[in-house]
This record gives structure tokens, C-alpha cells and sequence, in this order.
């Protein structure tokens, strides 16, 4: 058994070892323990340095709040750094490591800080690098990285898996303390769906401190346990409570084990929508600052008290108990009765009826002392006259009273209220369906805390129509009313007095925040970084904000504190992420073809949720090579491509043509049965939205196409219209993309092609821009003569089951022209040969006329984006138009994205390239680009730029149809 | 596993909603549902999905003269579209079913709440789909786009890991 391990009580197994290193030396713990209790049964007290002056630290509490004991746990690639130690279960092979020391904890050059400790004060970094701005780059912020900064993070892949899990309920308790327990008892037994979820792996809260109520927390657990529609998440922390009572949490599943079990995730992402919270979340105790309240050795009462009753710890040999209320006397107490020798209980109030009490057990009560310093294994205690007295110590625990932990209220938005009797804030009247319970509103006692959950968790219940019945349980006693305690913020003496321990931010910090003028408490907190820590300033927040208010010369209560967000403990990116990461990023979406494009080497490319065939290419081929086979295959002959991914939208009723007419800028009423025609959508500030075109399958039933990107936008941007702006029209609306695949079959052959095919349509009387039905084998088809290629070309609609037999039968009936599958690549490649558009053109700034239709607009009639379309700016003919460019010199490639100006080295862009290929036809680079004046300058010469490539290019000016202006071919 | 449908899109034409209700009535013997419910007589089941709007599930072996009859049927009361090939049925049952839900759909499913035939159109996995409790002990229809399929059924395997879970894959294509 160690030094300071108790021989009994607590919640750990002794008969069980556990074997842990820190810093590479070996120790020994217990289940039970946590990282922190373990180091402190072995005697270890330094465990870190502080984050601008290399302080050197100890465990200064016993939970979330430390602000100090922060380590580096695991190895390599499951390293996370800045984890409190006193939120650290211990499990058998942990290995931490302390940090932000150099060369090692014990000696550490970088604490040469605090003694220019005058100089680096608050805003230091603000005032000192400030010029010359290309210092801030190359010097200054690898300096300042170096010297501070906590822990490493580790660069190499997570090995373990995340999850979120959704949960609902009637009525969330958060804590498990004596007032959660209650709560979620008296809920459960009503009738309500209860979550209780606690952040410790231990069930109990401050119960866990008081062997007297072991019986009654075990009671309460296993009948909990027993309640069907109770669910107790012990290690689960909430951590954000957002609207309409939506809460967030992280289940820590796997952290208390070297390696989560492989089926177990590390962590569980948790949301709550609960019909009514209860907040238990229990009281944070709070600093006092003076000289040396930073120093190994210097502890939180309670905590203190913690590692005694529940560690079975003695955090040091000899102690000075520093008080200005009466929670510290149980520490006092407990620590005498732990066997430390000359316990000193130091309050500074005038008298406390315990004394006598504490005195029987060998405590050395004092009234009215303050401890003005802590040095090495010295506490100097002071009378307000001034005399004072050195007591040898190692262990100082202090309390400067209790906060309650009011963060998710206020988060809630509940404002907070000033309570006098405690000298701090509690939650105000409550804005969601939340109330809070327990010490979380102040109140103090065990019992009380109880009968205060219990009326929580009924009126939770009443509240959402539950409740009736004698709910009766018994509870723990009252323990009756305390005597007051008498504020006390800081011990004034010359040296460092800390409020934030973490950030190193000192009471003189604060004081010189409000004299540069940063006098607001969120000016304060930003300017000295005070509360900005891992900690959030759970220890000295409410100190820092009382100096604050001293030197303001306003009250604590006017101050106020900084608002409190999200999270209340640091979150793991990991756990946020869960388990959408690399393949599982995204949803995908496959077309009915895709196994057949998998089988026959398609490169495949994500675009959106599609994953879509890049190109088929053949053994040896690069991707160029296989993309110019498969365009020279159409061009020459016959090709075939799975367009499924297109929008498509079946569009019926007796106004259908009347809502077309409003939406396109052309008409489509005008369009006979049976006929397809291209059709332009603006948005309704008048820029270009998504191109695609309608057929008329009768006088009630459109389809509609859209681009594959747009297919979503478009069919809301349809709805939105017909039900809000037009309800009057009979027009019904419903996604057809998954119901229809789509094949494209272009070239010169595919009408031979198809016709093989294709039965019940007669392909050589089925011109250009027409629709029919025909079928194949009994599959119905829909036959589209429609083209993006700019070869003669039609599309087949064929029910997506179908659509590999279909596509097989295609291509075998082409196998004797030479038919090619082709992809993304080449269709993209004839597209810009042609010069039609694709998402680089339809970019979200282009209008109708930028694009090179603007005489689509219909002449009478109004549509969506007419009016706007028609402003000056948008109507300026100087804006960049569409054109086509190619190098004047056929050898050099084109960039996308390239900049065009007049000459090179001219800063002013004239334009852009949107889109490049390497025509087949052509047999070298084209592209098209966004020109100003682009008619006027067809033919003229411009630069085109890359600076990222160094690359700066002539290239001339021409239409954007780079094949067939004429439309010869598609009439074919 | 996977459950093989005919599945028919009808969308009420202005102010023919009472129109569609008789004729579905005397076509399947089956009440419009309100929205969030389905009604079923086992072989025929009617999902509400939008305001106006209800999926038609009939059986896989039905035949695409169904859709065509009905069709005709409707002429002037409802748009009728054919969803037989661009939304499927994913089945989802056993005791772990509403923990894997849990890890996919942030809607509330317990029994007090959400019973046998209610549904809703809802996110699953991120994408968007029918969920229907067939029943209570508990088994869930899942319609999604076909497009999704694969990518919802791989979710699902996902999110029952830690349960065990068993896919059955549909041994018959659906009808034309």
C-alpha cells in the first residue's frame, strides 16, 4: 500500500491492482481511482507547468473543473493531449504524460517567464508583436507557439470507431447527485420516460462522499434500474442545451480501457430532445486568490474531501484548511480523521458553532485568519491587524464558497440571479421547459438537495400531464441551516494571485484590463484570456469577475459574468464527427447501371451524391488516351453513356404549360405533343439558375430534365412556386430521377444503332427534338432525339431495373459499328467542342445573356427573373459574355480557371476560362471562357494567365460552337 | 431485408381530394390516410407523403397493367406516377430494431408515440425516406430511392454492429 492510500473506505477495490506509468515511471492504482487519485496515493505532486509562466502544478480539484493537472494520455495515434487527470478513470496500461515542460517537468527552462512575469502581463502579445506585420509570420508566431501552447496533438489517423445516437424523452435528468437521483426516481415512478445521465463512471455525486448515504444511493440506483422507461448513462457528459430543448452529450464508452473493445465505439455522440430537463448538475467550488494559490500542494476543499471519502487518499502529510463558509469543515474534519497531524482550519470569519466539534478531533480551529502566502511547505497566515504566524504544511485546501453549475441553464437562455446568501449566481426564471434542482440553484444539504430533486422531477412530470398517486420514498434527513459565509475574493499581498490557473491570468491582470479601458467583463475576459481555457474558468471565473468589480467600483451582481456557451467540457472533433467519415462522409448514390460500370473498369468520380463513370479505359491506356478513343468512337460512329443522374421530373395537370411558361424564360405552352424543346431557368434576381429541357408526353404531362447538380434546387424551386405563389394552378409535381434510367446513344451510327432496338417507333420519320414511347422485349421505353454531344443523338428512358438489359441490348446491337461506352471526361470534351453548358458556365453570376441565349426570352409574357434580369447591371453589353478560345500556338494546353487580360502582367482581368479540353476535332486545346465584351472581341487576340502555373498564353477569340455552329449533325 | 412492390405515386388534383378518396374507396376498400398515418388491409397499403399526396404499395407480382388501370382510372382526380423502379422497401425488425433507428433517424419512435401505421418522410442514414411501422413488434418499412439502396442498406449494417443483424436479399425482381 502506497504513502497516502488510506487502509479503507471509498469506492475502489483494493484487492485489485492496477498498473499505469506517468512520465514513464511506473505506478500502481486501483479500480475506481482516477489518473489524479492514483498519482496522489503515490505521493506525486508536481504534475505539470503553467501555460505562459511554467508554474509549476499540482491537482488542484477533483473533477471536470481542474484547471491545472492536464496530461497527454495514450500513444501515438490514439494521443490526446490537454486531458484533466482528474477526469482520467484509471485502467490497467495507461500511460500519460505531463506537458508544456522542457526539457523536464523538473526543471524547466521556459519558467525564466515568470520572472519577467511584470512584462509578459495581459495583452503582452497584443502590445509587443505588433510590427513589423512580416515579423508576425516568420518570428513572432513560431515563437510564441513554441514557448506556449499546451499539449501535442497527434497527426496520425484515429484508429477507433464514433457513433451518434438520438434519444427522446418526457423528462432528462442531468447529475446524479442527491437531487438527480430524486428527480429521475419520482419521474420514472409516474410514468415518465426518463434519462438520467451522469458525467462520472460513478453514480452518486456528492453521496459518494458520505459513507452514512451509501445505503440510500445503492437503494435509489437499483431502483432505478428497475424502472422500465428509466435509462441511467453513467460517463455521459451533456454538454451543450440548445433550442427547443435539444441537448448534445458525448458517452465516454471506451476511454476507460487501453483499447475500446472492437465491436465498442470510443466514444458515443449523444442529442437529447426531452419534453422537460432537470438540471442537477450540482456546485463548482471556488477559488480564493493570494500569493502562491498556484503552487503543488494548494487543493479545492471539496476536493480535498473527495479524494479522503471516496479515493481513500490522503492528499498530503500535514494541511492548512483556508475557509470563509462551513462546507470546509468536513474537510477539516475528514482529513484529521484521515490521521494527517496538525490539521489547521484557517476561516475567516469571526466565529462558527463546528468549531468545538473539530476541535474535540484534534483540528486547530482559527477565526478571522486569512493565508497571505504559500511557499515551499509553508503557509504564512494573517490577522486583519496585521500578525501573523508561518504554519509548515503540504497541503493547503481552500474554499472561497460554492458556484452553482449553472452553465446549461444559462445556455438555455435562462438568465442568471444574483443570490447574496451565497455570494454568487443561480439560474434565473427558467425560458425552455427546464428547471434546475439541488445545489445547481444554491441549495445546500444532502436532504434538502433530495426533497429539491424530488419536486423537480414531479413538477417535470405534472408538466407534461403525468404525475397523480402518492409517490413516497424515503430521504435522506435535512442537515439543517448553515451559518453564512462572508465573502472573500483575494488576499491582497504583493506577487501573483491567480484567478485562472490554466491561462495564468492573475488579479493584476484583470486590474490592468479595466485601467487600459477593457472594462467590460467580455472585454476583460478576452483582453487577459481569463475564463478562455479548457476550464472555462469553472475556479476563478466569478473571482476574476469580483476584482473586476472592485476595480470598476460597481458590484459583483452588475458585473455580471461572461455568457456561457457550449461546450462544458472540452468535445473530442472525433465524437462530433462519429462515424461520417471517409467513405461514409456523404451519402452516394448509384445508378441502376453502376455495377455494370464497376465490371467493365470504369474510373469512377463522385459528383454530389452520384458516383459517375470518369472514363473506361483499357489496359495501358492513359486516361487522355481512353477519353479520345471514346470521343472519336462517338464522333466517328456510336457511343452509349448512363445519363440516369439527370433530374427528372414528371409535371401533370390541366395548368402544367401555364406554370412551365411562368418558370422558363421561353414558352412551352406553344410546344406540340409529342416535341422536346431546351429551356432556360432564371432565379428571381434574374441570373441563369438551371438549363434542361421539356417534353410534352400529352396536353396534361410534362417531363423535365435538369442538370444533375440542379435536380433537387429545381424541383423545390417548382414547388415553392406552385404552392405558394401560384396555388391556383392545377399542376402535381413528383421526382422521377430514381424511377427512369437514362441512356444516351450519340453518333452518326446511333440511329442504326437503335433501331435494331428499339420496337413500336419508327427512328427515321422521329426528328430532332421529339419524344415517343416505343419498348424492347416488353420494357417500356421513352426515346428522347435530343443531344449534349452535338452528334446525332438520342436518349432512352428505360424503367432503372431494366436498364442493364436494355443497355447490354444497345450495345450489342452496335458491336458491329464499333459502339463505345463513354464517360463523364468525353461527354464533357464534346460538350465544350459544342459549346454547351455545364455547371462552370451555369455558375450563379451569369445571365441568360452572358450565356449566349438571351434571345430565348419569350417577348410577352413574364416569368420568374424577368424583371430583375433587366436591371442595368445585369443588362450592361460590357459584361463578360460566352465564348470560345483557342492557343494561337496549337501546342500549348489552356488552364480552367486562367485569367484573361490584355496583355500579360496587366492587373485587370478581362475574364475567365470556365471550361478546357483537348478537342479530337479540332486536335488541340479549346476552351470556353466569360469575356467582357466577348461578340466584339471573336476573333481578337487576349492572354490567358496562370500564375499558378507560371503560364501566360495567346489565345484567340471565337464562337463558343466550336464543332457544328450550324447544327448540321444533331438534324441529321 | 429487401420486400419486393409495386409502388404508385398519387397526387391529387386541385380540390379532388374527396374525388380520390371515393374512388380509391371503391377501388381498394381503403381510407385516404391522414398526414403521419398509413392504412393497409395486409396487400394494399396507402402512405400519406405529402399534403395532397400518397404512395400506393401493392404487391410486387400486380403487373404494370396496374398502374395503367388505375391510371384510367384516375384520369382527372390524381396524377398517378410510377415508382416501381425508383423507390424500393427496406424491411427492418427484431428486438434491436429501434436502437439501430436510434443511430440513423433522430425521430422519436418509441410505441407511446409512434405505433403500428404511422409514418412519416424523414431522414434516414442523411437521405430521405418513407418510414412505416408495419408493427409493433417492432417491424419498420423503409421506402427509399432506388438510387439510395445500397447506400442505406450499408447504413443500416453500420448502425446494427454492435446488435448483430442479418440481411435477407429480395430473391424475385419486382414486376414490370
Amino acid at each position: 500500500m502506497s504513502v497516502h492510500r488510506l487502509s479503507q473506505g471509498g469506492h475502489i477495490n483494493r484487492s485489485q491492482r492496477l498498473t499505469f506509468h506517468f512520465d514513464g515511471r511506473r505506478f500502481f492504482g486501483h479500480p475506481g481511482d482516477t489518473l489524479a487519485s492514483a498519482l496522489l496515493a503515490s505521493g506525486v505532486r508536481l504534475v505539470g507547468r503553467s501555460f505562459k509562466y511554467h508554474r509549476p502544478r499540482g491537482i488542484m480539484t477533483a473533477g471536470p473543473d481542474e484547471p491545472s493537472a492536464l496530461v497527454e494520455l495514450r500513444e501515438r495515434s490514439r494521443t490526446e493531449p490537454n486531458t484533466k487527470m482528474t477526469d482520467v478513470e484509471l485502467y490497467e496500461g495507461l500511460q500519460a504524460w505531463s506537458q508544456n515542460r522542457w526539457p523536464s517537468l523538473k526543471f524547466d527552462l521556459m519558467a525564466v517567464n515568470g520572472l519577467a512575469g511584470n512584462i509578459i502581463s495581459a495583452g503582452f502579445y497584443y502590445k509587443t508583436f505588433m510590427w513589423p506585420a512580416s515579423f508576425w509570420e516568420k518570428l513572432y508566431e513560431p515563437l510564441i507557439r513554441h514557448a506556449a501552447g499546451l499539449g501535442r496533438a497527434t497527426c496520425l489517423p484515429d484508429p477507433d470507431h464514433y457513433e451518434a445516437v438520438h434519444a427522446h424523452c418526457d423528462v432528462l435528468v442531468v447529475g446524479s447527485g442527491p437531487a438527480g437521483l430524486a428527480a429521475a426516481r419520482v419521474a420514472g415512478e409516474v410514468g415518465a420516460r426518463v434519462i438520467l445521465c451522469e458525467r462520472d463512471f460513478l453514480i452518486g455525486g456528492g453521496l459518494l462522499l458520505d459513507p452514512a448515504q451509501e445505503s440510500w444511493r445503492k437503494e435509489m440506483i437499483a431502483t432505478l434500474q428497475g424502472i422500465r422507461d428509466v435509462q441511467i448513462l453513467p460517463r455521459t457528459n451533456i454538454f451543450g442545451y440548445y433550442d427547443h430543448n435539444l441537448l448534445g452529450g458525448v458517452e465516454q464508452v471506451g476511454d476507460h480501457v487501453a483499447e475500446p473493445h472492437p465491436h465498442e465505439v470510443r466514444q458515443r455522440y449523444r442529442t437529447f430532445r426531452a419534453g422537460q430537463v432537470v438540471l442537477a448538475t450540482g456546485a463548482s467550488e471556488r477559488l480564493i486568490a493570494f500569493r502562491g494559490n498556484d503552487r503543488p500542494g494548494v487543493m479545492m476543499a471539496g476536493a480535498a474531501l473527495t479524494y479522503v471519502r471516496r479515493f481513500g487518499v490522503a492528499p498530503g502529510k500535514r494541511a492548512v484548511v483556508f475557509t470563509n463558509n462551513d462546507s470546509a469543515y468536513a474537510t477539516a474534519l475528514a482529513l484529521a480523521e484521515a490521521g494527517l497531524d496538525g490539521v489547521v482550519l484557517a476561516d475567516f470569519r469571526r466565529e462558527n458553532r463546528l468549531a468545538a466539534e473539530l476541535r474535540a478531533h484534534g483540528v486547530d480551529v482559527r477565526f478571522g485568519i486569512e493565508v497571505s502566502d504559500f511557499g515551499k511547505d509553508r503557509v504564512t497566515l494573517r490577522t486583519p491587524s496585521g500578525g501573523g504566524d508561518n504554519v509548515a504544511a503540504d497541503l493547503l485546501c481552500i474554499s472561497g464558497g460554492w458556484n452553482p453549475n449553472v452553465h446549461l441553464a444559462s445556455q438555455s437562455g435562462a438568465r442568471l440571479s444574483w443570490d447574496a446568501t451565497l455570494s454568487s449566481f443561480v439560474p434565473g426564471a427558467p425560458v425552455q421547459a427546464e428547471r434546475s434542482a439541488g445545489a445547481a440553484r444554491g441549495i445546500v444539504g444532502i436532504g434538502e438537495a433530495a426533497r429539491d430533486g424530488l419536486a423537480a422531477g414531479l413538477a417535470a412530470a405534472n408538466a407534461l400531464g403525468l404525475g397523480g398517486g402518492d409517490i413516497d420514498f424515503p430521504l435522506p434527513a435535512p442537515e439543517g441551516p448553515c451559518a453564512p459565509l462572508e465573502p472573500l475574493w483575494e488576499v491582497k499581498s504583493s506577487g501573483k494571485a491567480f484567478v485562472d490557473l490554466q491561462h495564468d491570468v492573475t488579479v493584476n491582470d484583470i486590474r490592468l484590463a479595466h485601467r487600459e479601458g477593457f472594462s467590460h467583463i467580455e472585454h476583460a475576459k478576452r483582453y487577459t484570456t481569463h475564463n478562455m481555457a479548457t476550464d472555462q474558468g469553472k475556479l476563478g471565473g466569478l473571482v476574476g469577475a469580483a476584482i473586476l468589480a472592485e476595480a470598476r467600483g460597481e458590484t459583483l451582481e452588475k458585473v455580471g459574468l461572461p455568457t456561457f456557451r457550449p461546450y462544458t467540457k472540452p468535445v473530442a472533433i472525433g465524437a462530433l464527427a462519429g462515424g461520417t467519415t471517409g467513405e461514409r462522409f456523404q451519402p452516394i448514390r448509384r445508378t441502376a447501371l453502376h455495377g455494370w460500370h464497376l465490371r467493365h473498369g470504369a474510373v469512377m468520380r463522385p459528383m454530389g451524391a452520384w458516383l459517375r463513370p470518369s472514363y473506361y479505359p483499357k489496359a495501358e491506356e492513359t486516361a487522355w488516351d481512353s477519353v479520345s478513343r471514346e470521343a472519336r468512337g462517338v464522333r466517328q460512329s456510336v457511343g452509349i453513356c448512363d445519363m440516369s443522374t439527370l433530374g427528372k421530373i414528371d409535371l401533370q395537370g390541366p395548368d402544367a404549360a401555364t406554370l412551365l411558361d411562368r418558370l422558363y424564360i421561353n414558352s412551352f405552352s406553344t410546344l406540340a405533343v409529342g416535341q422536346c424543346r431546351y429551356g432556360l431557368m432564371l432565379r428571381e434576381d434574374g441570373i441563369a439558375f438551371d438549363d434542361g429541357t421539356a417534353s410534352r408526353l400529352r396536353e396534361d404531362h410534362f417531363l423535365i430534365t435538369t442538370t444533375t447538380a440542379n435536380a433537387a434546387p429545381v424541383l423545390e424551386h417548382m414547388e415553392f412556386y406552385a404552392q405558394t405563389v401560384w396555388p391556383e394552378l392545377d399542376v402535381q409535381l413528383c421526382s422521377v430521377t430514381d424511377q427512369w434510367a437514362q441512356i444516351a446513344v450519340a453518333g452518326p451510327r446511333s440511329r442504326v444503332t437503335l433501331a435494331k432496338v428499339v420496337e413500336g417507333l419508327d427512328l427515321w420519320a422521329f426528328r430532332f427534338l421529339s419524344v415517343g414511347e416505343g419498348h424492347m422485349a416488353g420494357i417500356p421505353l421513352r426515346v428522347f432525339r435530343i443531344s449534349f454531344s452535338g452528334e446525332l443523338a438520342y436518349e432512352v428512358a428505360v424503367p432503372s431495373r431494366h436498364a442493364e438489359i436494355v443497355w447490354r441490348a444497345i450495345l450489342a446491337a452496335g458491336q458491329e459499328f464499333g459502339i463505345v461506352p463513354y464517360g463523364l471526361e468525353t461527354m464533357d470534351l464534346m460538350r465544350i467542342e459544342k459549346g454547351h453548358l455545364a455547371a462552370s458556365e451555369l455558375n450563379g453570376q451569369a445571365t441568360a445573356a452572358d450565356l449566349g441565349v438571351g434571345r430565348m426570352m419569350k417577348k410577352t409574357g413574364d416569368f420568374v427573373g424577368r424583371v430583375l434580369s433587366a436591371r442595368p447591371a445585369l443588362a450592361d453589353p460590357g459584361r463578360p459574355r460566352l465564348v470560345g478560345i483557342r492557343p494561337i500556338d496549337s501546342g500549348k494546353r489552356l488552364r480552367g480557371g486562367a485569367h484573361l487580360v490584355s496583355k500579360p502582367g496587366s492587373g485587370r482581368s478581362l475574364g475567365w476560362i470556365t471550361s478546357v479540353t483537348r478537342s479530337i476535332e479540332l486536335g488541340q486545346w479549346i476552351g470556353l471562357a466569360m469575356l467582357e465584351n466577348g461578340e466584339a472581341m471573336s476573333g481578337k487576340t487576349v492572354h490567358a494567365v496562370s500564375p499558378l502555373h507560371d503560364e501566360a498564353i495567346e489565345v484567340v477569340v471565337s464562337s463558343p460552337h466550336h464543332v457544328d455552329p450550324e447544327n448540321v449533325r444533331v438534324r441529321n | 431485408m429487401q420486400r419486393p412492390a409495386t409502388l404508385v405515386q398519387l397526387t391529387a388534383r386541385r380540390g379532388q381530394q374527396p374525388a380520390l378518396a371515393a374512388a380509391i374507396w371503391q377501388r381498394l376498400q381503403l381510407n385516404l390516410p391522414q398526414p403521419g398515418h398509413s392504412t393497409s388491409d395486409g396487400a394494399y397499403t396507402l402512405i400519406w407523403i405529402q399534403p395532397g399526396g400518397w404512395l400506393l404499395q401493392a404487391p410486387a407480382d400486380i403487373g404494370n397493367a396496374f398502374s395503367v388501370q388505375l391510371k384510367s382510372a384516375l384520369a382527372g382526380i390524381a396524377a398517378v406516377v410510377d415508382q416501381s423502379h425508383g423507390k424500393c422497401v427496406l424491411q427492418v425488425s427484431g428486438l434491436s430494431t429501434l436502437e439501430v433507428f436510434a443511430r440513423c433517424c433522430r425521430l422519436d419512435l418509441h410505441p407511446r408515440v409512434f405505433d403500428a401505421g404511422r409514418c412519416a418522410v424523414t431522414l434516414v442514414a442523411r437521405v430521405s425516406c418513407v418510414l412505416r411501422q408495419v408493427d409493433a413488434t417492432p417491424c419498420f418499412d423503409l421506402i427509399v430511392a432506388s438510387t439510395f439502396e445500397m447506400w442505406l442498406l450499408e447504413e443500416l449494417q453500420e448502425a446494427s454492429h454492435a446488435f448483430g443483424s442479418r440481411f435477407i436479399p429480395a430473391n424475385a425482381v419486382v414486376g414490370m
